[in-house]
């Protein structure tokens, strides 16, 4: 299973996505949120280590909200 | 809901299987760390389905509603998600070729794996007392 066969099975689930329209607007937003930041990342752009790291911090940010849910 | 936690789970399942093949090997190389990279965006993606699921009202009865977060639940998420945010931090240098991998990516896979399974546990039917 390539990154390209992932991304087509992501599409495919999408089309199921009437049933998570009446569960509220933000989960639509989340799955049109998935498509777009993981469409992004296949291809030939190269990843550099200020990209990981972004991405680290982004994490532990969420995280730290996460976190704070009581 | 459902629908939500297929495609996180069935996405993020297949994603960490890829990274995992391709992660694998000492050497971590350009395609190596674009799988890394689509690693890190999709754990970024169920974090924010965690943060969906934590904002939900609690199933504690005392009010009907369509979409709840069963107590349980949501402490084991949150802590899988405590435990994966921190070792992702802890396999940071590895990535980025900063230090040699002493076992820090299987680490941060296995931890992000349990996030998506404590997700999938989400969505099961409350079992009922005999």
């Amino acid at each position: 299973m390539n990154l390209d066969a992932t991304l087509q099975l992501l599409r495919a689930l999408l089309a199921d996505v009437p049933v998570a329209v009446r569960t509220g607007e933000e989960l639509v937003h989340l799955l049109a949120q998935a498509q777009a930041r993981l469409s992004c990342r296949v291809g030939d752009t190269p990843v550099t280590p200020g990209d990981i790291d972004a991405l680290i911090n982004e994490i532990r940010a969420t995280s730290a909200r996460i976190q704070d849910v009581g | 809901m459902r629908t939500l936690v297929h495609v996180l789970v069935a996405t993020s399942t297949l994603v960490l299987a890829t990274a995992c093949a391709l992660l694998a090997p000492a050497g971590l190389d350009g395609r190596a760390r674009q799988a890394a990279a689509l690693t890190l965006e999709t754990y970024a993606v169920l974090q924010q389905a965690v943060l969906v699921y934590g904002r939900l009202p609690s199933c504690d009865g005392s009010k009907p509603v369509h979409l709840c977060r069963e107590p349980q639940s949501w402490h084991r998420l949150r802590e899988a998600e405590r435990h994966a945010s921190h070792a992702i931090a802890a396999a940071a240098p590895v990535l980025n070729g900063d230090m040699m991998d002493t076992g820090e990516l299987v680490r941060a896979l296995d931890a992000i794996d349990a996030v998506a399974r404590a997700l999938a546990d989400t969505r099961r039917p409350r079992e009922v007392a005999p």
